[in-house]
Order: structure tokens, then C-alpha cells, then sequence
């Protein structure tokens, strides 16, 4: 292609054949002062900052609408062309306010840089009051249109490059303003893109405080549920590619960050959701069944793709067949270390297989992954113990990667907690995974808040328990459970007692006959995060029943003899590098974090890994691409009522299925109420397709 | 370049000078006439589809067009006009329902846009006159200070003389004091440049309106309106035009109730200047000529309001000062009844007396005195009593 060589002052500038003069000299690194003009926007030459002198031609000239041509001899500061920019700028803040300090973009702001750039001197012209009132009504973006100098780049990229139309120019009372196409966002059409606010040049339209971490880069701030992740999964772009229709490609977006995709659709703590966006216009996108309607309709085909690097004659172990250590296991794998798994019961999956009942997650879900890392070549050795790291490296192994859990249960120092019918939520659940023989009374009290507790009484209702009362410490906002655990209880017809506390375990002829608490009516942390518990007078008062069921934390079950150090709670200490205080003994998961997510553990076992091959020898470089590019399309259009698609239900079963028995109860997405929750994304990562905003100071010939 | 999608035709009723309403007049004493016209240019351009564009205000013109237009395969499109629609690409947007605003075409032969449409524009007059074979011709409307204001047929080549004897020559008793040609988008011509203007064909001038000023029309109130009416036609685009019919407006009725500094004169010639180079349409060009000629023509008249403090033609209010003769005054107490302000102090059979400060010059006064004992009063000031003093007894 040729190129078209003309001057700008005193410079050479190459401008690409229909590049206009702007754009060649901001592409030279020639500044030449402009407002209305955006990179992702067609030129609107309404500014006039632009304004330069070409040598031959009267007059002035807009160089955002004029194509540079060959031999063209441009002056940017010419008398007339800086008469036309001071004038025009000046003019442009007579109706703005004049004080910059209080405005929330003083420092961010182009048309702050503009002022200091062009300079305003104070030629006589008259202040305009510009009284339009701020509209704080959205909870996603706010309109303070009294700082707008109508350069039109909001509205331009929502009609252009959105096709949406959500704003608009319209004159009010005689005044020309930009207002929103409906009585208020959620009825202008609008899509909640944001990229009115992305191409705003001062404080007028901005995101709303609260909805974007601001101390975070801007790649990652504006995507909330990519960065809400622990192992960062582009959400966004699986979520187009299952509107798409393609749910290989969706999965396949999950599998470049966790290798146990399907396991996730089911039981994620769903991080993503809790920091969606959506969530400020009416609820979060059902991500997580997203996820999991992808992974049930999605192909084999990634089997095919990734990487498989060649032998390193290095010998791994894996102590733990949970997430962290199958994770650990399907990378140490590719990365080519010979990798063997040591686990001590007779299934793998770890917490997913013993932790959580079967009601929630299908054993064959467990198998399925489980059995894809077999597939690459993971040794998995069921039923063998290891008592300690350095019986392994006596083995031979060349490293290390202990993830085995939190799986012994805490039983509280409360009189009655030894008695035959008290029983600890791991054991608990393990038995009821494993079908194995449960002495369960009618009436079962549940002691923990969390969701393990919820699965305890989930669990115990299944096995035919009449009556299941759960009972915590924690006030009912404050319960650690996740909002939609604690729903599905009480589905099951458990009685939920937030703010209560354990005083003792009553028996009666030394067998469990009820439980005594006390209201609660604070419940603080000291700074040592000790708890410190207040009760109400008088209040105490039995529930009776028949059995009782710690589920009040867990911890590994570990201790020194394992060979590494153990800090708080018996948790593995590690480096930075996730090294335990035994060379080249690796942790990571719940072992090393406390009881806490599968997608928490697979997050942190990835950067284990990382480090581990880095120790091993290796780069240390573990991403892969299974899910094709996409090139996500910016012209987003219009859905009728868009801010008001509801969350959509997942199916379930009938409620009189639910107990007893085991059957599965949450049937997730359906492909309309799938399809339905991707098109309610907001697409927050198309905001990274506009070009961020530059000042003068950005270009080097200023 | 690739073929365009399609080829519309529209002929536009829009970008009157407002003051003239030429296109009003033109489609309403032409309606059927217009509409052939039309069809008939369309198909020579060989149009997919043709529209006639009408401003919406313009009803009695839309009323009778529009069952001809059906019958002649003709669309009536209607909505906002402004002289800014005399840009075609702010037509187009107004054509397509949008608010009124010229934009940015790369395309400036078919104007065909993002949406691969090319488009013909053409205005009334020149459609109609096509057809009729009167191109050499344009309507004007003269009025202001002229015998008998009217619409008229002007050739090409006439001066702006030759137009005024068209309606009946400048009034009996009038001076000319400037003419305004082509309303807000126009220029004031100085009396003695009549013989010299020439309407040429493609003047941006002679759009339609030339409107004579003689002694009754004050120069600063007049071009105070004028702006009035640019800063609402201006379509808010660029802030140059924007902003600048704003300064422009605010500043000439600072003029006018002399509230204007003597710095204000070069800094509106100043404005005016950068305007002219810098607005982004015609409409920001153009609207500047009417300050810098005002100033050119009747310029000492405008700086005799911020100088002298004074209006010589007597239509600034705040410049006046109104007095009952207290040779005159009966003492009937009418005009302190009838005034709002509770400006004149008097009681029954003492002469009234007017407090300038708290009037607001509104003339009801004057209206109801039978006597005509109120005046408003020149340079030199009759002598007044300063207390209330019976009737007869003031000398």
C-alpha cells in the first residue's frame, strides 16, 4: 500500500491512503488538540480543536474531516487555526462548571488537559449557567450532564458502533443537551455497555461508585467476574460462545483455566456471580449453570488440542486426589513429569466425592473428569496412604505436591460433644457418599452455619431424618452459606436458627435427648479474630433431639510426622513459591487456605504448579489454548426490555422428590433459559475493544 | 465505488429564511404544480423513490400537498426546520427523524452514508422553477418600511433598489436606515449601496427576505432579535455556533439595556471573526455576517447605547424616560391607577409625577392619559416639579 507523504510543522508524516490529517499525526506522535474526535468513532468534526492551517488553502481547517494528501503542507499553529481553538474551547466552558477540584475526573479528565494544553485567557465572553440536574438513579452508570460539553461521543458510539441508541441529542428548553431515549436507562433500550462512559471526556457520564475496583488495571477492573475468579476465567467469552450456540468452544474457555469444568458447573461458589454487574440492574447471570449447560453439550475435541511437552525424565508425586491434586496431577502431566497419585481412600475426587452428596453432584460427573486425567497418562493409586513426604522422596520422586484437604471434622469443647449420637460433619458426609450405614435418629440438629452445614441437614433429611434443625452463631445476613445453599434447606423443610449459641449437648441415659442454646445478641471478632460471643439473658432454651451434628470447620488431618511445617489450624505452611519448609515438597488448596472453594484450590494449585516446574526445571508456563478467538462483536443492538429479563430458574426436580433419596435436584439451565441468561450479559469486556483515553502529554511532538 | 444500495430523491421545503417563509408560499400558491415538479426531476434522476420534505409547521402546505403527492407516487416526509437545513446532511438527518445536524459526509456527490443510500437533494424553488422554465427568477419577500409589503418575483440582475420599487418603494416619511437580505443568515446593506447589490443567481444572500430598516427600527434591538433567533436555529453542533449565538444574543441585549462594556464592540467584531472561520456548517459561517455588517452600517448607532447610554430610535426601553407635563396633568389620578409598577406618585387634583427608576417603561400610562400628558422625553428634559403640587399651581 502506499504510503502519502506530507508535513505537519516542521515534520515528515507518512499518513496510510484515506487517513485524514489527525489521524496520521496522532499515529506520528503529533498531538494536534481535538475532543470530538475518538479513535473508535467516524470523525464528527464538531470540535474545532482540530483546527489547522494547510498551505494553499484559505481559511481554516478541520483536520479530523480532511484527508491528508500528498505534499500536503500542514501548520498546526497557525494565527487563525489557534484563534478558532482558543475561542472554541473557551466557548466550550462557558456553561461548565468552573470549579475542576470538585469534580470526581479532576486529573482524569481531556477537557481538564485541553485547558491546560490550549489555554484560556479571559477574553470577556459571558458564563452560561447550564442547570440540568444529575440523575443518580441508574445504580450502574450516573449522569451529571451539567459537565457536558456535547463533543457527542456518547451518543455517536452507542448509535455507531453499538446500534443501540440509548442516548441521544435533544434540545431542551432551547439548549441542545444529550439525554437518554426513554424516561430513564432501563427504558432507553440502553444494553448497560458502558461505552458512554468509556469515551466521556470529563466527569459527565460515569460508572457509578462501588460497581468497578478502581485500584485494579483497567483490563481487568471492567471485566468484574473475570477478575471476581479465582483462576480468572474469561466469563465473557464463554458466555458469548454458548449464545453463539457453540458449547464446545464455551467449555473449552473454562478447561484453559481449570481442569475440572463440569465438577464446577456443578458447585462452584460461583465468585464470578457475586461480582457480576448485571447484578446492580436486578440480579446476576446465572453463570455458573451457564457453565454447566456448556460442559454437558460441549464435544471432546479439546482432548485434541493443548499442549504436551516431552518428557522430562522427572518423577512427581501428587498426595491427594481432590481438586488441588487432580489439577496439580493433569499439569505436572503435560508439562512432562512423570506423575503418580497417592490417595488414601477409595475414590478419587477428594471434597467433590465425599464432601458433597450426590444430591448435588453425580458421582459420574466425578468420574468422567476424574477419568480424563487418567487419560493423559496419570497414575492414580486409590487406598495408599502416605504417612510421610519423605518416604516419597526416599521413593525417588523429584517433587512434592501435597493436596490432601481439610478432612477431620471439629467437635466444639461443649459438655455432652462425646456422646454416641453426636456425630462430625466429614464423617458425616463421607459415610452417607459412600452408602455406608448411618445410625440417624427422627430428630437431627445441625450445629454450623456454613455450607457444609447445609449439606449435613440436606444429607440427613435424605436419610429419612422427620425433623432437621440447623443452628449457628452467625445472625441470618451474616450466615456463611451461600444465599441459594441456605434456600435449598430450607426447600427440604430444614429449620434454620441463625444467632444461637451451643451451651451444651443434654442427654438421657447417656443418649443424645436435645440441645441447649442461647440467643445471641452479638457476635464479634476480637483483633486476635477470636470470637467473642454475647448473650441475651434468660434466653436459653432446648430443641430436642435425638442426634447431633458437628459442622463447625474442619482441618487437614495431618501432623508433624508428615514431615512439613504446620502452622494455624494445622494448615501446611508454604513460600511465595508454594514450597512447604520440606525441599521441594509443594502445597496448595484447602490444606494450605482452610476449608474454602474447589475453584479457590485449582487457582492456587495452577500457580503451585507453575512454580513447581520452575523447580523442576521447566519454564513454569502452564496456559493453554483449547477455545478458538473470538472476535465478539461490537454492535450489540437492541433487546426489547432488556434491563428487565429476570434471572432465570433452573429446572428441578418435583419437591416431593427431593427426600428422601439422593436423586439429582437441581437440573440446571435449559437451552431457552440458557440462551436467555447469556443474552442478560452485559458483555462488560467489549468496553476493552475502545481505545483508552490519551492526553496531550501521551504523544511525544506536543 | 461500488453501486448504491438505492437512489432517493427529496425535494426540500426546509432552511426558510424564517422571516420570509418563502417555501410556504411557494407550495401553497403551487401545490400541484410542485408536485409534478417533482415527479417529474425524480424520475429524470432516475430515483428509486421520491420525497418531498416538508416542514411540519408549514400545516396548510403539508394539508394540500399530501393527497397529491399520494396520487403522484410522491412521499410526504414532514418535521423540524431551520435555516441549518439548508445543509443537505442536516437534512438528511431530519429526513431520517433525527434531531436537526449537519454531519461529516465523505460522500459529498450522492451523500450516500453508512447506509449506502444515495440521496438527491434539491430545493422547491429550484424544482419548480426547472419545470417551469422560470429559473431566471426567484421570490423574495419585501417588507419592513415599504409601501406595500409582498412577495415578489425578482429577476436575476436587479438591484436591491429595483426589488423595494417592487413592493411599492420605501414608505412615505421613512429614512432608510440599513436593508437586512437573507433574515438571520443574511447582511444589513447600507442605504447607499441599493443601486450597487445585485441579486446574482447563487447569491447566499438573496434566500428570500429583505426586510427595509428606517428611523422606527433601532439597530442594536433589531440585531439583538435576530441573534435571538440564531442561537434557537443554531443546531448546538459545533460550540463556536453554539456558544457563539449565545455571546451574541446575551451581549447585544446587554447592549440594549445598557448593561454592555465599551470593550464588548471589539470583542463581538473579535467573535465574529472566529466564528466566520471556524463554525463547522454554513450556518455558523454566515450568521456572523449579521453582527459584523450591523456594526458596519449602523455601527455608531450600536456604540451610541454603550457610550452615550442612549437609543435614538426610541425602542430600547431602558434608555427612555417618560414625564407628565405639568401643564397638562389634570390630577384624575388615571394613570396612577393603571400603573403596574406603582411607579407614579399623586393624588386627586395634584399634578402626577412619573419615578423613572421603578418604571418599566410600559406605556399604559400614555394609553390611558386623556390629556396626552405623558411623554417620553428627548435630550432635552421639560422642567418637572420635584413635590406633589396641586394642578395650576407648577412654574
Amino acid at each position: 500500500m502506499d504510503k502519502i507523504k506530507f508535513t505537519i510543522d516542521q515534520h515528515e508524516v507518512y499518513a496510510k491512503p484515506g487517513q485524514t490529517i489527525l489521524e496520521a499525526a496522532l499515529d506520528a506522535g503529533i498531538y494536534i488538540p481535538h475532543i470530538c474526535s475518538h479513535d473508535n468513532l467516524h470523525p464528527s468534526g464538531s470540535c474545532r480543536l482540530c483546527a489547522v492551517e494547510i498551505e494553499g488553502r484559505e481559511g481554516v481547517i478541520a483536520s479530523c474531516t480532511t484527508k491528508a494528501e500528498e505534499g500536503m503542507k500542514v501548520t498546526i499553529h497557525g494565527e487563525k487555526a489557534d484563534k478558532v481553538r482558543k475561542l472554541s474551547l473557551e466557548l466550550m466552558f462557558t456553561p461548565h462548571p468552573e470549579e475542576c477540584v470538585g469534580c470526581p475526573k479532576y486529573l482524569k479528565c481531556q477537557l481538564q488537559a485541553l485547558s491546560q494544553y490550549v489555554g484560556i485567557s479571559g477574553s470577556g465572553v459571558r458564563h452560561r449557567a447550564n442547570n440540568v440536574a444529575a440523575d443518580n438513579r441508574n445504580k450502574l452508570m450516573l449522569h451529571e450532564m451539567y459537565r457536558c460539553v456535547l463533543c457527542g461521543r456518547c451518543v455517536r458510539v452507542c448509535e455507531e458502533v453499538r446500534g443501540v441508541g440509548a442516548l441521544v441529542f435533544k434540545k431542551v428548553n432551547g439548549q441542545l443537551r444529550v439525554v437518554i431515549n426513554g424516561d430513564s436507562m432501563e427504558n432507553s433500550d440502553c444494553r448497560f455497555c458502558g461505552a458512554c462512559v468509556e469515551v466521556c471526556p470529563t466527569g459527565s457520564i460515569r460508572d457509578q461508585i462501588g460497581v468497578f475496583n478502581t485500584d485494579l488495571p483497567r483490563q481487568e477492573s471492567l471485566i468484574p467476574c473475570q477478575v471476581g475468579c479465582p483462576a480468572h476465567i474469561n466469563v465473557p467469552k464463554y458466555i458469548r460462545f454458548l449464545k453463539e450456540g457453540n458449547y464446545s468452544a464455551a467449555a473449552e474457555v473454562v478447561r484453559e483455566k481449570a481442569p475440572l469444568p463440569k465438577i464446577l458447573g456443578y458447585i462452584c461458589s460461583h465468585f464470578c456471580e457475586l461480582e457480576c454487574k448485571r447484578r446492580f440492574l436486578n440480579e446476576s447471570v446465572s453463570i455458573r449453570n451457564i457453565k454447566r449447560y456448556a460442559c454437558e453439550h460441549a464435544d471432546d475435541e479439546w482432548k485434541k488440542k493443548g499442549f504436551m511437552k516431552p518428557a522430562t525424565g522427572k518423577k512427581v508425586a501428587v498426595v491427594g486426589a481432590g481438586p488441588a491434586g487432580l489439577t496439580a496431577a493433569y499439569y505436572l502431566k503435560k508439562l512432562g513429569h512423570d506423575v503418580t497419585v497417592f490417595e488414601e481412600k477409595k475414590f478419587a475426587g477428594g471434597t467433590p466425592r465425599f464432601g458433597i452428596p450426590e444430591y448435588r453432584l453425580p458421582r459420574d460427573v466425578i468420574e468422567e473428569e476424574v477419568n480424563n486425567i487418567r487419560e493423559i497418562g496419570v497414575n492414580i493409586e486409590l487406598n495408599h496412604k502416605v504417612d510421610s513426604v519423605d518416604s516419597l522422596k526416599a521413593q525417588g520422586f523429584d517433587a512434592v505436591f501435597v493436596g490432601v484437604g481439610t478432612h477431620k471434622g471439629t467437635r466444639l469443647p461443649i459438655e455432652g460433644n462425646d456422646l454416641e449420637d453426636v456425630l462430625v460433619n466429614v464423617e458425616f458426609l463421607e459415610k452417607a457418599s459412600l452408602h455406608e450405614e448411618i445410625k440417624l435418629g427422627r430428630r437431627v440438629v445441625v450445629l454450623g452455619g456454613g455450607n457444609v452445614a447445609c449439606d449435613c441437614a440436606g444429607v440427613a433429611r435424605r436419610l429419612g431424618a422427620e425433623e432437621v434443625h440447623m443452628a449457628c452463631l452467625e445472625s441470618r445476613e451474616t450466615m456463611p452459606a451461600a444465599k441459594d445453599e441456605l434456600a435449598e434447606v430450607e426447600k427440604d423443610g430444614v429449620h434454620v436458627h441463625p444467632a444461637q449459641t451451643f451451651n451444651r449437648i443434654l442427654s438421657e441415659n447417656g443418649k443424645v435427648s436435645g440441645v441447649e442454646f442461647s440467643n445471641v445478641k452479638s457476635f464479634t471478632f476480637d483483633e486476635n479474630r477470636r470470637a467473642i460471643i454475647e448473650k441475651e439473658e434468660n434466653s436459653e432454651h432446648v430443641i430436642n433431639c435425638d442426634t447431633v451434628i458437628f459442622a463447625t470447620g474442619q482441618s487437614p488431618a495431618l501432623d508433624g510426622s508428615f514431615g512439613v511445617e504446620l502452622g494455624r489450624g494445622n494448615r501446611i505452611v508454604v513460600d511465595e513459591n508454594y514450597m512447604t519448609s520440606s525441599e521441594g515438597v509443594f502445597a496448595a488448596g484447602d490444606v494450605v487456605t482452610g476449608t474454602a472453594s474447589v475453584i479457590g484450590a485449582i487457582a492456587e494449585t495452577r500457580k503451585a504448579v507453575s512454580a513447581m516446574d520452575k523447580y523442576l526445571g521447566g519454564d513454569g508456563n502452564i496456559e493453554e489454548k483449547l477455545a478458538p478467538d473470538q472476535d465478539a462483536n461490537p454492535w450489540i443492538g437492541t433487546i426489547k426490555d432488556f434491563a428487565y429479563i429476570e434471572r432465570q430458574k433452573d429446572d428441578f426436580i418435583d419437591d416431593d422428590k427431593r427426600c428422601p433419596g439422593f436423586a439429582l435436584n437441581d437440573l440446571g439451565l435449559n437451552e431457552e433459559t440458557a440462551h436467555c441468561e447469556a443474552t442478560r450479559c452485559l458483555q462488560c469486556d467489549l468496553r476493552l475493544q475502545l481505545a483508552p483515553q490519551k492526553f496531550w502529554s501521551d504523544y511525544p511532538i506536543n | 465505488m461500488d453501486k448504491a444500495k438505492q437512489t432517493i430523491f427529496i425535494c426540500s421545503a426546509a432552511g426558510d429564511d424564517r422571516r420570509a417563509q418563502i417555501n410556504r408560499e411557494l407550495v401553497e400558491k403551487n401545490a400541484q404544480a410542485l408536485v409534478d415538479a417533482v415527479k417529474e426531476a425524480g424520475t429524470a434522476a432516475d430515483a428509486d423513490k421520491i420525497y418531498m420534505y416538508i416542514p411540519a409547521a408549514y400545516e396548510a402546505a403539508v394539508e394540500q400537498v399530501k393527497p397529491l403527492a399520494k396520487d403522484a407516487g410522491v412521499e410526504v416526509v414532514t418535521g423540524d426546520d431551520s435555516p441549518v437545513c439548508r445543509d443537505k446532511t442536516a437534512l438528511i438527518s431530519v429526513f431520517n427523524g433525527k434531531i436537526i445536524r449537519p454531519y461529516f459526509e465523505e460522500d459529498q456527490e450522492t451523500f450516500r452514508g453508512y447506509e449506502n443510500v444515495a440521496k438527491i437533494i434539491e430545493n422547491a424553488e429550484d424544482v419548480l422553477r426547472k419545470a417551469q422554465g422560470t429559473e431566471d427568477k426567484k421570490l423574495l419577500y419585501v417588507s419592513g418600511a415599504v409601501a406595500a409589503p409582498a412577495f415578489v418575483e425578482a429577476p436575476y440582475g436587479a438591484s436591491l433598489s429595483d426589488i423595494i420599487a417592487m413592493a411599492g418603494g420605501v414608505k412615505e416619511g421613512s429614512t432608510v436606515k440599513a436593508v437586512l437580505v437573507g433574515g438571520e443568515l443574511g447582511r444589513f446593506i447600507a442605504p447607499d449601496a441599493l443601486d450597487t447589490t445585485i441579486m446574482e443567481k447563487g447569491s447566499d444572500i438573496f434566500t428570500g427576505g429583505v426586510e427595509v430598516l428606517d428611523q422606527t427600527y433601532c439597530g442594536a434591538d433589531f440585531t439583538k432579535t435576530l441573534m435571538e433567533s440564531a442561537r434557537e436555529d443554531s443546531c448546538g453542533k459545533c460550540p463556536l455556533c453554539r456558544e457563539g449565538t449565545y455571546q451574541f444574543h446575551t451581549i447585544f441585549n446587554e447592549i440594549t439595556v445598557g448593561k454592555a462594556k465599551v470593550t464588548d464592540v471589539a470583542l463581538l467584531k473579535d467573535l465574529a471573526d472566529t466564528i466566520g472561520w471556524g463554525a463547522f456548517c454554513q450556518f455558523g459561517q454566515h450568521m456572523v455576517n449579521i453582527v459584523k455588517s450591523a456594526f458596519e452600517v449602523m455601527g455608531d448607532e450600536i456604540e451610541g447605547h454603550i457610550k452615550r447610554k442612549k437609543c435614538e430610535a426610541g425602542v430600547c426601553k431602558s434608555f427612555m424616560t417618560l414625564a407628565i407635563l405639568p401643564d397638562k396633568c389634570t390630577g384624575c389620578e388615571e394613570c396612577a391607577d393603571v400603573c403596574p409598577e406603582d411607579a407614579i406618585e399623586g393624588k386627586a387634583g395634584y399634578i402626577h409625577m412619573i419615578d423613572n427608576d421603578m418604571c418599566e417603561k410600559c406605556g399604559k400610562c400614555m394609553e390611558v392619559c386623556e390629556e396626552d400628558a405623558i411623554v417620553v422625553v428627548g435630550s432635552v428634559k421639560p422642567k418637572l416639579p420635584k413635590r406633589l403640587t396641586r394642578v395650576g399651581r407648577f412654574r
